[in-house]
Parts: structure tokens; C-alpha cells; sequence
């Protein structure tokens, strides 16, 4: 349910950015995704589906995955977490997390504009 | 031929952003701002109950209520505090604009303590910012102590934990030692408070420890 937001979210932003550009339809859009994005591949991936499908586009949604990446502030080492025990292994500290967290978007690919005319339906 | 535009941005970052504006609208008048968060049935309406009859006359809150349907939440505090009730209709959590009506309809008031209670669920409150200073979850001692390994967003973003119902403990195979431990192991900088409604226990405790956490907060601001 939470995934059916994000995907509209998504699919705003990716043809605000084809609007504002004056660019052909939505393509590929690219978004990466961490452990504690608090959000489902799949059931991402689904939502965008059904909703490009609803608006008559075949607009693809690509989740790359992220790790988890923490900072101890303390020791200002970054490291990877392979479980989620977040105190430092050197000095104890709590360690804040850098990468995995958001729902990031990366990328969107734009076809040609149809017949040379700005197209960005959606 | 494709043309590719690089973002690189949070898809949530406006939300983010809306909820930071707030936040700090909120801090600027004194309002400290608590999202109480937990499993239907934790015990998060009993406790603000508890507060409330705790800070009668003495300290001033405000209580926005969530819930997919009915107000009854807010009809158990209506007499205890000026109370709002949100209704998203389906939604599994609340969100920032929901919250923002909810403030409004209660005449955006000046008080110490705004207290959020979100719809009962664990898993998808965590995701949403709805700009508060401090984030606590509840979690009863029915539950289970090997609850904040399979919910670490949502111990990971919170601040405090009670676990509630501790009348309970001589009944049901409850650790708060395992149970802390776990949730120290997500979030290392985690309070862990005991309450008992029932049997009257810790509730003074955290009260204290709010008004404590408010006067740190607002100290640190100047």
C-alpha cells in the first residue's frame, strides 16, 4: 500500500523532469534501494507497473540495490553492515547510517519526442 | 535515441523537507512533538491517558490520535486533553498533511508536549517523518522479546522504548534483559522504560523522563 505512493512519487518526478525539459516519453526510470529503505523491490516494481499500464505508457522501473553503509563518527570510519548491529566493533560507538536508508532516484531515460514535437505524457 | 538525466535524489526528499519545516515551526513556540508508535493494543492510548491525568494543572499536551476508523481513541482522552482525531480511512500510517489538518482543527496550539499516537502498526510508521523531536515505541510484554530484530526500521528510528504491561511479566515468557538487548543492538543510543497501567508502576518515571527530554531539547536550541 505504502509502495503504491512511492511508485506515483516516482512517476511525478520522473515526467516533471521530461515536462521541464521538454523531452519525449518516460523510458527507464532507475532507483536504488537499501535494507533499511523500508521498502519492497518487487512490490515497488509492481505498483509502477500498474500504474504506467493504467496511463497507457510501458515505462520500466529498474531497482538497483544498495548496502548498508555506516559512518562511527567517532573513529570517522565508513564500513559496510552485513546484519543490522550498529555499534562500532573499534570503540562502541553508535554508528550512523550513510547509504541504504532512502529510496533514491537515479536516473530517467527519455524516448525522442514523437514527430518532433515534446512529448511527456503522464 | 535515449537521453538519460542523472537525479541522484531522495524521492522523499520534499516530504522530508516539509517535515523538517515543521519540526522546527513547532520547537520555535516550545512545542515538543512525540510520534508514539506500536502494534495495535500496546497500550499507547492508556499511556497518554496516564500522562494526562499525571500533567493536569501542571504542564500543558495536546493529542493528535490516528486510526484507519472510528474516534474512540480520541473519546477516551477528550476529557483529559484537547484531542484530535485523524482517520486516514485505509492507510496503514499516518502522514505529515493528515497531521498538519489534524493541528489545525485543534487551533495550532501552544503547548508543552504534542503528543502524535500513530495507527497501530510496526512496519510502515517508520517510513514517514510527520515532524516530531523525539519518536517512541511501545512494546508490550504479550509481544514477544524478539521483536526489534524483525522490525529494525522501526527500532532503528526510534528514540525510546516502553515496554508496557510489565504486571504481566511472571505470566509470559518475557525477557526485558533479551528484549533491550535487541533493541540496543538496531539503535545503541535507545532509552527502554517499564510501565504497568494496571499496577500504577514507572508511569511517574516517564513523565519525568519527558519533561526531561524536552528540556534538553529546547536547551540545546539556545
Amino acid at each position: 500500500m505504502h509502495e503504491k505512493s512511492l511508485a506515483s512519487a516516482i512517476w511525478r518526478q520522473a515526467t516533471q523532469l521530461g515536462a521541464e525539459r521538454e523531452l519525449g516519453p518516460v523510458e527507464v526510470v532507475e532507483v536504488e534501494i537499501g535494507p533499511l529503505s523500508g521498502v519492497e523491490p518487487e512490490l515497488l516494481t509492481s505498483a509502477f507497473r500498474q500504474l504506467t499500464q493504467s496511463l497507457g505508457n510501458d515505462a520500466e522501473l529498474r531497482v538497483l540495490s544498495a548496502p548498508l553503509i555506516v559512518l562511527c563518527e567517532n573513529c570517522q570510519n565508513e564500513s559496510q553492515l552485513d546484519e543490522m548491529a550498529f555499534r562500532c566493533q573499534d570503540c562502541g560507538y553508535g554508528l550512523t547510517v550513510v547509504r541504504g536508508d532512502q529510496l533514491l532516484l537515479l536516473s530517467v531515460a527519455f524516448a525522442e519526442p514523437v514527430t518532433g514535437q515534446p512529448d511527456h505524457r503522464g | 535515441m535515449s537521453q538519460v538525466i542523472t537525479v541522484r535524489r531522495d524521492v522523499l526528499a520534499e516530504a522530508k523537507a516539509d517535515a523538517a519545516l515543521a519540526r522546527e515551526r513547532l520547537a520555535s513556540r516550545g512545542v515538543f512533538v512525540i510520534n508514539l508508535l506500536s502494534s495495535p493494543g500496546a497500550g499507547k492510548t492508556t499511556l497518554l491517558e496516564q500522562t494526562a491525568q499525571r500533567w493536569s494543572g501542571s504542564h500543558s499536551m495536546a493529542v493528535l490520535v490516528g486510526d484507519l476508523e472510528t474516534d474512540r481513541d480520541a473519546q477516551r482522552l477528550a476529557g483529559l486533553a484537547p484531542t484530535a482525531q485523524l482517520t486516514t480511512g485505509g492507510a496503514c500510517h499516518l502522514e505529515l498533511p493528515l497531521v498538519q489538518r489534524g493541528l489545525a482543527a485543534l487551533g495550532d496550539p501552544s503547548v508543552e508536549f504534542l503528543f502524535i499516537e500513530n495507527v497501530g502498526n510496526l512496519v510502515c510508521p517508520a517510513s514517514h517523518d510527520l515532524g516530531e523531536h523525539f519518536r517512541v515505541v511501545l512494546l508490550s510484554c504479550t509481544e514477544g522479546d524478539d521483536k526489534p530484530g524483525k522490525y529494525p526500521k522501526m527500532f532503528r528510528t526510534s528514540d525510546a522504548m516502553v515496554i508496557t504491561k510489565t504486571d504481566l511479566l511472571p505470566y509470559v515468557p518475557f525477557s526485558v534483559a533479551t528484549v533491550s538487548e535487541d533493541a540496543k543492538r538496531v539503535r545503541p543510543e535507545l532509552a527502554v522504560l517499564q510501565v504497568s497501567a494496571l499496577r500504577n508502576d514507572g508511569l511517574d518515571a516517564w513523565c519525568d523522563f519527558l519533561l526531561r527530554q524536552r528540556d534538553t531539547f529546547l536547551a540545546a536550541r539556545s
